[in-house]
């Protein structure tokens, strides 16, 4: 099985090499730069799978190795976007996700080295909840409205989603709470606490987090108690609350609306969607490959609509393979679910791989008018700091529990 | 000059990454193999590669090796091998630092890549095992 | 912990689910709302590629240039105003029409051709080259002569004009005047659709309604010879005036055609004998023959790249008083038609009974100059038979020589039909001219109809017949 991860991982400098090599003809001249970018994210994978393999065998290196991969697309594209600014000299946004991307494989071994054995970390269910919930109210308060959502907290030219932070923290909670033997009161607690998280996140129009906020909750639910009618329950409150916040709030209406005729308000509050459907559309079945495309003329194509973007250059099988891509990594999590040995770490690789799954169904659904569009990022691959370094550290947490540690 | 650089390589990156994929899923399809067996040491495992018909072995079995086993006819093995070419007990795999075979003076040997085991041999990933009419990949 | 782990599993199910339904949505939209929205007006690729590929030519059919894009990257049209109606014209602001907007997915090369794997070397070429794609020219049936000397005689005059070859359906011209100078489109855009009166944007040969007049006789004559078994006994006498009810319908000025059959009536176009086997007919008979010339009849100018409609002409009409419908047989009251269903009528005429499938778009080719698509001629339908056919050819055949239309005699033996159509109160009538040349081996037929043109088809035939004359002479 080791020959396979190698070859695997030979697969993978492949892929990096022949999609850098690409870029450097994007722009009509030849550009040595992704070169380099080429050489340092081989160097970089390569050294952490070295790592990986010396001091940690055991867990899961699929793991790791699918998600380098993603990252891997996510510069790439990056770039090919950066190409179209005006005077194109240096990539900015490529170099900067370069820099997240280094950083977050960086948390990652931090996380392998510094964390105690997983069980010790579940006595702080209070403390967990506690910075989730601060964290997702202080936007309320200081946070300021980027892209119709009132989501980010800007402190001098850095700027984060606390929700995507508090998403982790969660987890951990929900994780602590329910590994243990949970009678009525229990479950209550839990019940106030995430209509709190998810509340909040609905007031500052962060929709899809809410959406994934309420999905991780319902799958820890249902493995922690075992009981479908919990999953039932949620679902209808869910429903119920669908209902109410459609009348009580414009912004999930117009939503709605969007979703089910786009076409109508195509030139305003459509805008992005159907500009979206008309990257995937003019992708096709093979795509135009890198750089033939038209992929800067959606708006957001670095965060949200990245997947647009990928479909309009490698088209739907491109696409496809991204797709199974997730499904593999969320695979890989929720195996090592199965394989982990406490109750508490086998709820939080669940709460993580869900998220993952979640994420990745919420933001690729709604670029395709699958279901309504609600501005979130595609793990892994859109351009962002403060999701990239939560991925990665989700990603730490998940590998040390493949370890069985 | 781009549209043809692009275009080819749009289709050997695509192609590339769904080898990635195959990889992986050929992985998680020997995961699935053995159903329930809870055990994180899975680094190695016997895949049949080539067995005759009507036998109780089928290829594609897998079979992970996580102890020192046994392989013959007789029920009491690990590995039990329905077939009149393959003696009562006709090889041990010892699982020690290193993964080992040993034929047990089988009537017609134990082969490892083509060789007669003869004594203890140490094998390893990608090696052919050979007993009786069947052909067993170390995975 | 095996119950969990089933759970699990159930989960990853579900996962897997979700994340297959999307590749399964992303498959149907593919296939079948893609192809819908992606030239929608507000996709900006559109744009970008257009930008990008040299448009490809519009040819006529003998391969003269009717639109080119220069080397600055305007689109040049050698004739201007004559084929406004036919090539259209290309604007950032206004959009497109006619035959750029009907084929611009061939002229901008977007449609994929067999032959295209052949020529893999020309494109590598040229992208190593760095050239811009260049799109596959159009060849349209059109001869360019013949539409510009049909648009010139047409003066200052309101009006349409259709030629087609009635053994292939192609369409030799399609005259509509005023029409729109496709060079100026973006200067005059303003001016033109201001001109209520000229309407230059209407393309007259297919999308206006006028009365048939005298030329529907056409159909009422193939309903008779079809339907009265009689016919060839019958004679009427002709007074110049028929009373029907309070109403009377009359002849031009009122002649007295004396005792006429039905070959002498159609020869002077007398209303009163018309009028009369139209009451014998009855509205139900003349709806089912007007029904085989395509009237009421969704057609189409067709060929597999597009589909340009053609206005629906009616026969169809709810007060069926025998006034109405005595009047409807000779092509007024509610009877509705356009150029191009009176030519292709005139088409079963000239071509034993049997009318082609109009088409305009002769062939599509590379700009090497290979061929990579080319028109069939086929059959749309079989209209009347043989014999009805040649009966009324003759019928028009001396029309020319002792008729309505003799000044249309000329050594090339030309068939044909004049018409007056009543119109709004006090204004000249508009004049109709059908006919086809040579009579014994028709080569074109040409349909005009000048607007107020006066009675007696006197404009519509001088049109006619220097167009026949200039196409056959050659």
């Amino acid at each position: 099985m080791m020959e396979l991860e190698k070859k695997v991982l030979h697969s993978i400098y492949f892929v990096t090499f022949f999609l850098f090599f690409n870029l450097c003809f994007i722009t009509g001249k030849i550009d040595l730069i992704p070169l380099i970018f080429c050489l340092s994210s081989i160097i970089l994978i390569s050294y952490s799978s070295f790592i990986i393999r010396k001091f940690y065998p055991k867990g899961d290196k699929f793991l790791f190795l699918i998600s380098a991969l993603l990252c891997q697309i996510g510069i790439v594209m990056i770039y090919r976007l950066d190409t179209r600014t005006q005077n194109f000299e240096i990539p900015r946004f490529a170099l900067k996700q370069m820099t997240w991307f280094t950083i977050g494989i960086t948390i990652f071994m931090i996380i392998l080295f510094i964390t105690p054995k997983m069980i010790r970390i579940s006595r702080y269910k209070y403390l967990y909840i506690f910075i989730a919930l601060s964290l997702l109210m202080s936007t309320l308060f200081i946070g300021r409205e980027i892209k119709g959502s009132k989501n980010w907290i800007v402190i001098g030219s850095f700027s984060f989603q606390p929700s995507e932070i508090a998403k982790f923290f969660i987890i951990l909670y929900l994780a602590s709470a329910l590994s243990k033997q949970i009678n009525k009161k229990d479950l209550i607690e839990t019940v106030i606490f995430m209509f709190l998280a998810i509340g909040f996140l609905v007031l500052e129009k962060d929709l899809g987090a809410a959406l994934i906020f309420f999905g991780i909750y319902l799958v820890m639910l249902y493995i922690a108690t075992s009981q479908g009618k919990y999953v039932a329950l949620g679902l209808l409150a869910f429903s119920l609350g669908g209902f109410i916040s459609y009348f009580l709030f414009s912004h999930v209406r117009i939503r709605v609306q969007i979703w089910l005729n786009p076409w109508k308000y195509k030139l305003d509050k459509g805008y992005q969607i159907c500009q979206s459907l008309f990257a995937i559309a003019s992708g096709g079945l093979f795509g135009r490959g890198l750089g033939l495309g038209y992929p800067y003329l959606i708006p957001l194509a670095l965060n949200d609509f990245i997947f647009s973007a990928i479909a309009e250059e490698f088209g739907l099988i491109g696409a496809s393979a991204l797709i199974i891509l997730y499904i593999l990594l969320v695979y890989r999590g929720l195996r090592t679910a199965i394989y982990s040995k406490d109750y508490f770490s086998q709820l939080v690789a669940v709460g993580i791989s869900s998220m993952l799954a979640f994420q990745v169904f919420v933001v690729i659904g709604g670029v395709t008018k699958m279901i309504p569009m609600t501005g979130i990022t595609l793990p892994f691959v859109s351009y962002g700091g403060s999701s990239m370094l939560l991925n990665f550290l989700s990603l730490g947490v998940l590998y040390k529990i493949s370890e069985g540690r | 000059m781009v549209r043809y650089v692009s275009t080819a390589l749009k289709f050997i990156i695509i192609a590339i990454i769904y080898v990635i994929i195959f990889r992986i899923i050929r992985l998680m399809y020997i995961d699935l193999k053995r159903k329930g067996q809870l055990k994180e040491d899975m680094d190695l495992a016997l895949e049949v590669l080539d067995a005759p018909e009507n036998i109780n072995i089928s290829r594609g079995s897998i079979y992970p090796i996580r102890d020192s086993i046994t392989i013959g006819r007789k029920e009491d093995n690990a590995i039990v091998i329905e077939d009149a070419y393959v003696s009562n007990y006709h090889a041990r795999i010892i699982l020690e630092d290193d993964i080992y075979i040993k034929d047990l003076d089988s009537t017609n040997g134990t082969y490892v890549n083509g060789k007669r085991v003869v004594r203890l041999t140490k094998i390893s990933e990608g090696d052919l095992i050979e007993i009786g009419r069947i052909t067993f990949k170390v995975i | 912990m095996k119950d969990r782990e089933d759970k699990i599993k159930k989960v990853i199910v579900f996962f897997v689910m979700c994340f297959l339904s999307i590749i399964t949505y992303l498959i149907y939209f593919n296939l079948f709302t893609a192809d819908k929205i992606k030239y929608d007006s507000s996709n900006q690729r559109v744009i970008e590629e257009e930008k990008n590929t040299i448009r490809g030519m519009i040819l006529d059919r003998y391969g003269e240039i009717l639109a080119q894009t220069d080397k600055k990257g305007d689109r040049k049209y050698t004739y201007g105003s004559s084929f406004g109606n036919i090539t259209g014209y290309i604007s950032n602001k206004y959009g497109k029409s006619g035959v750029e907007a009907y084929y611009n997915n061939i002229l901008l090369g977007r449609e994929q051709f067999l032959g295209d794997i052949v020529d893999v070397f020309g494109i590598l070429r040229q992208s190593v080259l760095g050239q811009k794609k260049i799109g596959d020219s159009v060849v349209l049936t059109i001869d360019s002569k013949l539409q510009n000397r049909i648009y010139n005689s047409f003066g200052d005059d309101k009006g349409a004009a259709v030629c087609i070859n009635p053994k292939t359906g192609e369409i030799l011209a399609m005259v509509s005047k005023p029409s729109v100078n496709p060079n100026k489109i973006d200067e005059n855009f303003n001016e033109y659709s201001n001109d209520k009166e000229g309407k230059p944007f209407l393309n007259r040969a297919l999308q206006e309604y006028y009365p048939p007049g005298s030329v529907f006789k056409i159909v009422t004559a193939a309903a008779a010879l079809e339907n009265i078994e009689e016919i060839d006994s019958y004679v009427n006498s002709c007074d110049g005036v028929l009373k029907v009810g309070d109403k009377s319908i009359k002849d031009y000025k009122e002649e007295k055609h004396g005792r006429v059959n039905l070959k002498n009536a159609f020869k002077v176009s007398c209303n009163n004998t018309f009028a009369k086997i139209g009451l014998k007919l009855g509205y139900d008979t003349l709806k089912n023959e007007a029904e085989k010339f395509l009237f009421n009849r969704e057609i189409y100018i067709k060929d597999p790249y597009a589909k340009i409609k053609i206005k629906q002409a009616l026969y169809d009409f709810k007060e069926r008083d025998e006034y109405s419908v005595g009047i409807s047989a000779i092509g007024q009251h509610e009877v509705k038609a356009n150029p191009m269903t009176m030519a292709l009528m005139t088409c079963a005429i000239a071509n034993e009974g049997k009318i082609m499938q109009p088409y305009i778009l002769d062939a599509i080719v590379s700009y090497k100059g290979n061929i990579k698509y080319k028109t069939k001629p086929e059959k749309l339908v079989d209209a009347i038979d043989l014999k009805t056919a040649e009966t009324i050819k003759n019928y028009m055949i001396l029309t020319v020589k002792e008729g309505t239309a003799k000044r249309a005699r000329n050594s090339i033996q030309i068939a044909a039909k004049t018409g007056t159509a009543e119109n709004a109160i006090g204004k000249e009538p508009h004049s109709w001219f059908v006919a086809f040349a040579p009579a014994n081996n028709p080569q074109i037929v040409v349909v005009v109809v000048v607007e107020n043109g006066g009675a007696g088809s006197g404009r519509a035939l001088d049109i006619a017949k220097d167009a026949i004359l200039n196409y056959l002479n050659r």
